[in-house]
């Protein structure tokens, strides 16, 4: 053991704050003797009654006096420095408190929060997010209409402090269970997803819960990551984040849009990674969950078709598909096409469609204007359509659509996107929508193959 | 760079939100805790500076780098010099406080002030001649923060003044000051009666000789720790100072009453300094300079270096927009007036005192100060919540200032022009409150907004050079 005395000038603590700390320290082990005190006389002669050889001081300075093994020191020394720096936990102190932060940025550093969701206007996203950063949250962006020079600074910004930035327009995230956004209820089990294409998600999401194989996370990233625009900056962080979760068995990554240089970038990080990644194609989102499903050990059964109460007559015409979801849309029309059949698919969750109004998968009615228009359009030979399912979905979305479909005399087919778990209770939806003379699929692409086929 | 972690994302994450109601509520219906923001849209056009001040990259580090520097600074007043001699000022020269200014645009205690500071310096024989020279353009003015100077209220500073020499050796700053000359008819409240020049003059041939010498034997005198103290005993810095006042005269007095001078004199020094509560205000303001000026100039920093008023517009300057000022017409302070004064004879808002809300005390402390909350208009829970709310504009808690009645949390310190823009949050400022007219001298004391459009302003420019970053 060896003495350690120092006297630092220009810290002022007050005496019982310095007694609390003095009896913090000699509660540790490897520290004997502790002294802090202000250098006042009567401190220093205690001090030197304990044995200490003191200097002399001007009377303002902070004594620090204890004993410790010698390569203990500088361990000792963090710890009184860590005390003497403490500031006081802010949500104790808030506690008493009415009053609610109006910045991000406050809220995520007093809750000490990991992420922070963003839904504002997309004007003002950017702003929010970078508060969230400088707060040390993971920000999951929402909002859309954020530029892409304002993406790939913030995914900059975040990257250099070790944080992953979720969006913009990212409408699908589960960490660890928690769904924010639209999102599916899933066990957790041992597939982590890295999604590019919400709705994609959700339609992997369907099809593993069909398997009864769990999800732990979906890390949603905004259409545009992995773009060669972003160059997958996001992706690259999920990557290891993912690699690093033991829970993680497999890697799964849908995305709607891949840049080469980025998908190269991205296998080539994969293949150093200890756990496989499984890239699941937006061409067909079925056949990729089965490969995903092939990789994790499972496999999956054959995907469930329930048939409408009331067979309808062929159709002549057109095949008309009314989207809520983009990745669906676009799997829909890839179908269509390769089959050379005459479609028109819509995404009603576009831009366009969405300006002033509710998203589709929220508010159905845009898509039963639509619907009634089909009922009287001579030339529509198949409807299509998808219900999405989970939580910030519409509570009963097949209620809403259910008399609209009645009153179309073609066949329809639906892809209803959708877990056991989902608060809108998979069965009735079932139930309401075959009722109402669909054939429902859980698979979007197995609904899309039917309709081509009439 | 830092290592990714992924541990408190993928495992029960703690989260915030802003916007949408309706995604924070499917989150707690999924039964986890939430916590909302009540955001509100900034002002109509102010959108795109903030998306600009996103996507610089050089903000986060460059606000992390200011803060630190001013929060780490030790000002200590290491002795007394002369205007003439530490700032090279003339005769003819005056510093004044806030934003720089013509004499057709000052306000009445800036001109009392200024005619008191010629007189002083023998340039007159008598008011009315001073302000003939005045009217003819025959003075110079600078700012006080062009020179690296605070004044509290005028903050007029003349060539033969004596000046507290503050300096920071951990980022080589120096600031200086003039010595306070108590309450009611001063100079720095336009008041240039002869008893207000003849005080300048005891000041200058009695009080800073004898000061100085005390400085010498005392050695440097640390400001920082004396500030840890007074917030802890009921001062938050600027506008009550008199615990602060107390702690300097108490280690000062041995090495002051050493001096070779008659007790007479000693007793007349200890006098005035136990008569003046803000004693000290005038090395507190220094050391709050030479701490954010180490803040200055780093590129991409939203930060506030300064505040500052000259009774006719307020003015800031922000780290990442050099020496520029961002100024608005000064507002009226509101609070308690000295008895005959009425709320016309308040002038509007001035002095570079607001140098200690930079530095994140004065309003920002206010909850240290329970007894002088009436005089900021209400009670020890709005003190509470005035702080409170400082935390939402600031980048950094100061763990050197820390507030016992929020259980020793540091002081909200470090402006972000971009955080008082998105959340509009103004600073809370505590003030003097000046007469009107020229000669009349303090009327009262109170609380103060700054105007929005500077914070506006600064963040605009900064935002600007960001885009050419």
């Amino acid at each position: 053991m060896i003495d350690h005395v120092e006297l630092r000038s220009g810290l002022y603590r007050d005496s019982v704050a310095l007694m609390l700390l003095t009896r913090t320290l000699s509660q540790d082990n490897g520290i004997s003797d502790p002294i802090v005190a202000m250098a006042t006389t009567l401190n220093m002669e205690l001090a030197r009654t304990a044995g200490y050889e003191i200097p002399e001081g001007s009377g303002s300075e902070l004594l620090i006096a204890f004993r410790a093994e010698e390569e203990a020191i500088s361990r000792c020394l963090q710890i009184i420095d860590d005390l003497l720096n403490q500031s006081q936990d802010p949500t104790v102190a808030h506690e008493n408190l009415n009053h609610r932060p109006r910045s991000l940025g406050r809220l995520a550093t007093d809750w000490k929060s990991d992420v922070a969701l963003v839904s504002v206007p997309g004007e003002h996203a950017a702003y929010q997010a970078v508060e969230a950063i400088e707060a040390g949250a993971h920000p999951v962006i929402f909002s859309d209409n954020v530029s892409i020079k304002n993406e790939l600074s913030l995914k900059k910004q975040a990257t250099d402090l070790g944080l992953l930035v979720m969006g913009p327009d990212c409408g699908t995230v589960i960490l660890d269970g928690v769904g924010l956004g639209f999102a599916n209820v899933i066990p957790a089990g041992p597939i982590g997803l890295i999604s590019a294409s919400g709705t994609g998600a959700q339609q992997v999401l369907a099809l593993c819960d069909h398997a009864g194989v769990g999800v732990r996370h979906v890390l949603g990233l905004g259409g545009r990551d992995l773009t060669d625009e972003i160059g997958g900056i996001s992706a690259h962080t999920a990557l290891t984040m993912l690699e690093d979760d033991p829970t993680v068995e497999v890697i799964g990554i849908v995305a709607k849009e891949v840049g080469p240089s980025t998908r190269e970038s991205l296998e080539d990080a994969a293949s150093k990674l200890s756990t496989p990644v499984v890239w699941v194609p937006t061409g067909d989102l079925t056949n990729g969950t089965d490969q995903l499903l092939e990789v994790a050990g499972f496999e999956l059964r054959a995907v469930p078709v329930w048939r409408p109460a009331m067979e309808r007559p062929n159709g002549s015409g057109r095949l008309v598909g009314l989207f809520s979801g983009g990745t669906l849309a676009i799997e829909a029309q890839a179908i269509a096409q390769a089959s050379g059949c005459e479609a028109e698919i819509v995404d009603l969750g576009a831009d366009e469609y969405t300006v002033g109004r509710p998203h589709p998968m929220i508010d159905n009615t845009l898509r039963l204007e639509r619907l009634a228009e089909m009922s009287r359009d001579e030339t529509v030979g198949t409807v299509l359509l998808d219900v999405v399912l989970g939580h910030g979905a519409s509570p009963d979305p097949a209620a809403e659509l259910q008399s609209a479909l009645r009153d179309i005399s073609v066949p329809i087919f639906v892809s209803l996107i959708g877990t056991n778990g989902d608060p809108q209770n998979f069965d009735s939806q079932v139930n309401q929508l075959t009722q109402a003379g669909a054939e429902v699929h859980l698979s979007n692409a197995s609904a899309a193959r039917a309709a081509v086929i009439r | 760079m830092m290592e990714q972690d992924g541990a408190g994302l993928l495992r029960n994450p703690k989260i915030s939100a802003v916007g949408i109601q309706l995604l924070s509520d499917a989150i707690r219906d999924q039964g986890i805790s939430i916590a909302d923001a009540t955001w509100q849209p900034p002002r109509e056009g102010l959108a795109l500076s903030l998306s600009r001040i996103a996507a610089d990259r050089r903000r986060i580090n460059a606000n992390q780098q200011a803060v630190q520097a001013m929060i780490e600074a030790r000002p200590e007043v290491v002795g007394l010099t002369t205007a003439h001699q530490a700032l090279g000022l003339e005769r003819r020269q005056f510093l004044h406080s806030g934003p720089p200014i013509s004499w057709q645009n000052a306000s009445g205690p800036l001109r009392g002030a200024l005619v008191g500071a010629l007189l002083l310096e023998g340039e007159a024989a008598d008011a009315d001649e001073a302000w003939r020279l005045c009217e003819a353009n025959e003075i110079e003015l600078l700012p006080c923060h062009s020179r690296g100077a605070v004044g509290p209220m005028a903050g007029v500073i003349s060539a033969s003044m004596s000046l507290y020499e503050v300096r920071d050796e951990v980022n080589q700053q120096v600031a200086y000051s003039n010595l306070n000359e108590g309450l009611g008819k001063v100079l720095r409240m336009g008041a240039y009666s002869p008893e207000v020049i003849d005080r300048l003059r005891w000041i200058n041939s009695h009080l800073a000789p004898i000061l100085s010498e005390a400085f010498a034997r005392h050695g440097p005198f640390d400001v920082r720790a004396l500030l840890a103290q007074s917030l802890q005993m009921g001062d938050e810095g600027h506008n009550r100072n008199r615990a602060g006042s107390a702690l300097f005269l108490r280690e000062m007095s041995a090495s002051i009453a050493q001096c070779d001078v008659s007790s007479a004199e000693i007793s007349q020094v200890f006098e005035f300094i136990n008569g003046n509560e803000h004693f000290v205000l005038n090395m507190v303001m220094p050391a709050a300079k030479a701490s954010a000026d180490a803040a200055r100039n780093i590129p991409g920093s939203t930060m506030v270096v300064a505040m500052a008023r000259n009774g006719t517009e307020f003015g800031i300057q922000v780290s990442g927009a050099g020496d520029q000022w961002f100024t608005a017409p000064a507002n009226t302070p509101e609070g308690i007036l000295f008895p005959g004064f009425s709320n016309k004879d308040i002038n509007p808002d001035i002095g570079d005192s607001t140098i200690m809300e930079t530095y994140g005390i004065g309003g920002f402390a206010m909850v240290c100060a329970p007894a002088i909350v009436r005089f900021v208009g209400g009670s020890v829970e709005l003190a509470h919540q005035k702080t409170d709310q400082m935390y939402e504009i600031t980048l950094a808690e100061n763990p050197h200032l820390q507030i016992a009645s929020l259980d020793f949390r540091g002081t909200p310190t470090g402006i972000d022009v971009a955080k008082v823009v998105s959340t509009q949050i103004l600073p809370a400022v505590n003030t003097g409150m000046a007469g009107k007219e020229a000669g009349i001298g303090q009327v009262g004391a109170g609380l103060v907004e700054p105007p929005m459009s500077c914070f506006e302003q600064a963040l605009a420019v900064v935002a600007e050079s960001g885009e050419s970053a």
